[in-house]
This record gives C-alpha cells, structure tokens and sequence, in this order.
C-alpha cells in the first residue's frame, strides 16, 4: 500500500453508491477489503460492518476504528402526472441540484436528471427542492415498476484528479474508510496491545445513528472516528481555518478523550507529520457524538481530513493528507495499550 | 440520424468565441458534401449546396456554441472569478464540473458546504461574481501557470443515452441543429442552399447577423432547441414547432405557409427565449425548435424521435420545389 494504491482504492469506492443506509454493493465490496484484517466480518439488522481482530492477550482493551460508509442523498416522494419524479433533499444544499445527474436505486438503477423550470433573468431565488423534479425518460407504466416513495438516490458524479488532490462525491466518508484501510495494511503483522475493532457504518448522514448498535455490540472502550473536517473555500467563513493538503486535522474539546487526542498528537509529531488543530465546543457532527455516549461511555479521539465543498457531487482532499492520515493512524493503534487514567 | 455523430459533438468544448474545435470537427465531416465551404471572419462555416434551381438561394442555420464561462481575475489562494458567456442559468452551475482554459483542465464552479452557509442565503443564488472556480491549484502563480485571462470554460458533460430515447448531453441547443445541418448536407436540394454552422449563438446571434450579409439569402430557417417560454406544453417527445417569436426574429407568415403547404402543417408555439434572435435578418425566416428540458443548464435532455422528426421535415422541404 502506498498512496498511489491508496488514491486509486478512494476513486473506487468514491464510485459505489450508498446514500444514507449504504448499499448491498457498497457492503460487498468493503467486507471483502476488510476481511484479510479480521477475524470475521459481521454485519447488523442497519447495514453497517465490522471486525475484530484479536491480539491474543487475555481482557485486552478494544480500541474501535470506525468510518462512515454511507453518503448524503435524495429520497423519492412521488411522481408527477408526466412521470417525473419528486423528491426530499438530506444534506444537500439543494443550490447544486438543477442539473444534476442522479441515480434512482429502485428496483433497477435508473438514470435521472434533475430539471428546473424557466428561467427568469431576474430572479434571483434559488429553485425550493419541491420545485426540482427528476426526468428518467422513462414510460409512466415503467416508472411505476422500477421506482416507488422512500427510494434512495445517489448523485452521480465521477473522481477527477486535479492539483494534488482530487474532486469526487462521497469523500465523506469514504476517505475516512481508505485511511482506516490503508492503516491496516501498514500495521502488517504487528502484534498488537488491544482487540482492533474495525466499523464501517450506515445512517452517519441522518444524525449518527448507525453507530448507535454498532457500538452497543462492538463495546469498544476506546475509539478513533475518522471523518471529514471543513477546508477553507474561496467563500466560506473566516473563522474556517483549516486548509486542505496542510496536514490531517486532529479535533479537541468535550466530545474527544483527551488521552486519546494526545496519543493522536504524539502519533503525529513522532513521525514529523504536520497536523492542524480544531476545537469544538459542543457534540461534534460525527459519529463520535454517539460513540461518547455508547454503554458506559467510549473514549473517543477524532481524527479527520481536511475536506473542501462538503455535500456535494465535487468534494476535495488532499491525497497526501489521506496518506498521512493513515500513517499517524498506524503509528497510534500499534503504540496504544488503553489503560487510560480517569479523567486524564 | 446517426446518434454517435451528436454525442460526438457535445463532447467538444466550444464555448462562445472558442468554437474552433467544433468548427473543425464540423468542416472535415461536411467536406465530401460541400459544392462550396469557407470559414468567415468571424469564424463561421459557411458550406453551399448547389440545387437543381437557381431561383432562390436559402439559407437553413444552426448554433455550434455552448453556453460557459471565461477566466476573469486569479484569488491569491488559487481559484477563479469567472463571467458568464451565454444564457447559462445561474442557478444550475454550483457544484458542477467544468474544463477549464484551452487545455480543459479539470475544475468545479466550488460552492461552500451547506453547513457554513446560513439558512437565509441557502435560498438565494450568489452574484456570479461571488462564484469561483476551483482547479486545485493552491497560489495565484500555480493557477496561472495553468490557465490565462479569459480563457473559456466549458462545462463537463458526457453525453449519454438514456431510457425512452433520450439523449443528455451539454451543449445540446445548437449542437442538435448542427447535427441535423450535417445529415441534410447530404441531399440533393431543389434550391442552391447555404448550411451555415454559426458562432455566438448566444452572444445575441452574432454569428446569424454577419453570416446573413454574406449569403444574402432569400429566406432563412433557423434550426434550434428549446424550452417553451410560457405554460405551453413543449416536452421531449412531442415533436417539432415552428416558433412565432424566436427572441426577437419573427417567423414569417408566408414563408411559413409554403413550409406547411410543402410539407405538412407544424406545431406552432409562441415564443422562445433565444439569444440567437437577438440579430437582425434582412429576409424571411422560419423558427423551427425541438423541445428540450433543461436548456439553459449543463445537462440538457431531447428525445432522438424529435430530432428525426424535424430532420424529415426539412427533407421534404429541401427537396420541394
């Protein structure tokens, strides 16, 4: 594994789709890369999957590994007299919808376009999502077969190389999942002081949610999420101070362990790796949110990548951000023992 | 109607003032048909048809560019502040994917998360000057060593077949009537006929307006596709219609009348929004539009049966004596 490997393991998954609940495929394809690292993968009544790979001490600690697999989406409400379809937005800023390619996974993926109505030169409103409507092309009679209310449907959209990054949907958090993975590969064959759990899980996108059982059965006792961290963009707000290719983001404040997010750090420095610093105040939007609160409480340590135009069918990393993401992430799982003084 | 032809042409980038690529692309296919084919000074192709009768000479017109961007000013963090060239809907163009400059870079027309925007402005759409491309370079200097000052940038888009005989593709607009221009060439027309692949299009028919003054034809039918411009049912599938008011250029009524009497009576809708019909013509002219959604935006969508359907007629047409 290097990060050539690396970038093309993300373009891939990038091209899986899985909005909000994941997907068969999405599943397949990540049990079998997770596979050669576990014991066995395991999956639950939501979707999401997971392994533990044993270190063989007796009551060793269980440190949990876990990314998203699902993305953000659209839901189908109805259809239109004409056969087009309606539909709901969830985390998408519906201003990047008129235009957009999608696919509708009914029964058969379906190919849509999302179309708009007449243009006026002087309005400058956005279209509301009720005003959007998917065009398939397809009969009413066969929309009727292939397409029902409560259908998932993914953007479409394809990884492009540019700079020394790359724009893609889904990098949150499929970049989260190639660091987890790529991780692994660097650890080999090294013993281990903890049971390694890994979890790829489902409904990150509707509020953290697939975490929720998850954890309840891995009952980890430390955790690192890996997810996405906002990048600074031409327009977004001052206070955004993290930029994208300047080093994985490790996050501080009440939801993060601060044993595990000194471990990240010293990870980090040992290997002369830049990192940059974010601090939130309150319940991050990520699944350590839930994990904190999982059974007696996890300790949890957030590790991200910094991420520019969140949501949308063009995000952007920093390939060697990614890479150095999984590098700290070896450095810390192989170093960790748990352990953990109360409060430290 | 060869459909690989017209994918073909709305893979090539040719944003208003840079048709070139489809220009030539156009040139070498019409070759082996021309009696006469030239290229004007404003970059027009310009290909005669000879007929069996020299009483009239027409002209049938179609738009070779796509509506894009232009390269305006570099940020000091690298993106690009861009203009809109043509009747792009502004609000179809966050988050999209674009080539840029003349070596179509890859970029995005970038557009801050959903999460760092307050709700009152996740319902209006930014200022194009508050838009920004970007090309991951990360400096002014990086962004100008790969693309210049206005350079064009046209939106990606692969065109692709969809279910019920659609086509999606960008740049249909024009291209669809240039796709049809190339299958007529290929008749034998009562009257000498001048094909005419026109620039700028959407600049307001720039091209149109020069190219009338060389050919001084004795009527005109422009060929394009459009969305109707009011409630009028105008979709996919329901054929072609000549237009009353396309932009500004009036269908004759006459001319109009011996289309109909030639062929068979049209479809007729009221208006269109078009920039083309923003020339002035110094003769007759007919506007035949096939319906298409999503036409001022990236991805637009025809049905193949429209595309027949108008090329037929104008077969008929052409061959009238």
């Amino acid at each position: 594994m290097d990060q050539e490997a690396l970038t093309g393991l993300l373009e891939k998954l990038s091209c899986l789709d899985g909005p909000l609940t994941g997907s068969e495929t999405l599943r397949d394809v990540l049990g079998d890369l997770l596979r050669p690292s576990v014991s066995q993968v395991e999956a639950d009544a939501l979707g999401s999957l997971w392994g533990i790979r044993h270190c063989g001490r007796k009551n060793a600690p269980r440190l949990l590994l876990d990314a998203h697999m699902d993305e953000v989406g659209l839901l189908i409400t109805g259809q239109t007299k004409e056969g087009l379809l309606r539909f709901s937005a969830v985390g998408i800023d519906p201003r990047i919808l008129p235009a957009q390619e999608v696919t509708v996974l009914g029964k058969e993926r379906v190919s849509g376009v999302i179309i708009c109505p007449a243009f006026e030169q002087k309005n400058r409103q956005a279209f509301p999502v009720s005003e959007l409507k998917i065009y398939t092309g397809l009969s009413k009679a066969e929309l009727d077969r292939l397409v029902r209310p409560g259908d998932l449907v993914a953007l479409k959209s394809y990884p492009q190389r540019a700079g020394s990054g790359l724009f893609a949907k889904a990098l949150d958090d499929r970049a989260g999942i190639v660091v987890i993975l790529a991780a692994l590969a660097l650890l080999g064959n090294t013993v281990l002081n903890v049971d390694l759990c890994v979890s790829f899980t489902v409904q990150e996108e509707t509020g953290c949610r697939g975490i929720i059982p998850a954890a309840a059965q891995i009952q980890p006792e430390y955790a690192v999420v890996l997810d996405t961290a906002h990048g600074a963009t031409a327009d977004s707000p001052d206070y955004v101070q993290l930029f994208v290719g300047k080093g994985p983001v490790i996050l501080m404040g009440p939801n993060m362990d601060r044993s595990m997010t000194q471990g990240l750090i010293d990870a980090a420095e040992s290997l002369v790796i830049p990192w940059q610093p974010e601090v939130c105040e309150d319940r991050t939007g990520s699944n350590a949110r839930s994990l904190q609160i999982s059974g007696t409480g996890v300790r949890t340590g957030f590790l991200a990548l910094p991420l520019k135009y969140m949501h949308t069918p063009s995000e952007f990393v920093s390939l060697s951000d990614l890479w150095n993401a999984a590098r700290i992430l070896a450095k810390f799982t192989a170093d960790f023992s748990g352990g953990l003084e109360h409060g430290s | 109607m060869d459909h690989k032809l017209l994918k073909q042409l709305c893979s090539l980038n040719g944003v208003s003032g840079w048709e070139d690529d489809v220009r030539s692309f156009l040139e070498e296919k019409a070759l082996p048909y021309a009696d006469q084919i030239q290229v004007d000074a404003l970059g027009n192709l310009l290909v005669l048809k000879k007929g069996l009768s020299k009483n009239k000479i027409q002209m049938l017109i179609a738009h070779m560019d796509e509506s894009g961007f232009l390269i305006r000013t570099f940020e000091e963090n690298g993106c690009l502040r861009i203009g809109i060239v043509g009747a792009m809907d502004p609000r179809t163009i966050l988050g999209k994917r674009v080539h840029v400059g003349a070596k179509s870079i890859p970029g995005v027309v970038g557009l801050r998360a959903p999460h760092l925007t307050p709700k009152e402005q996740r319902e209006k759409i930014p200022d194009i000057r508050d838009c920004y491309l970007d090309i991951g370079a990360q400096s002014r200097e990086e962004a100008k060593a790969m693309v210049g000052y206005g350079e064009p940038v046209a939106f990606a888009c692969d065109p692709e077949e969809m279910s019920g005989g659609i086509i999606k593709a960008k740049a249909l607009d024009g291209r669809s009537g240039c796709a049809i221009l190339l299958e007529l060439l290929k008749l034998q027309v009562h009257y000498d006929t001048w094909f005419v692949f026109s620039v700028q299009g959407h600049c307001g028919g720039i091209g149109l307006q020069t190219a009338v003054q060389a050919v001084r034809p004795d009527q005109i039918i422009l060929l394009d596709s459009a969305a109707a411009d009011r409630d009028e049912d105008f979709l996919p599938g329901n054929g072609c219609a000549a237009v009353r008011m396309y932009g500004k250029i009036v269908s004759d009524s006459r001319l109009l009348a011996d289309f109909e009497q030639k062929v068979e009576k049209l479809n007729c809708l009221a208006s269109v929004k078009a920039p083309m019909g923003e020339a002035s013509v110094p003769a007759p002219s007919l506007s035949l539009c096939i319906p298409m959604m999503n036409p001022s935006a990236p991805t637009g969508i025809l049905a193949w049966r429209d595309l027949k359907a108008v090329g037929k007629l104008l077969q008929r047409y052409l061959q009238s004596a």
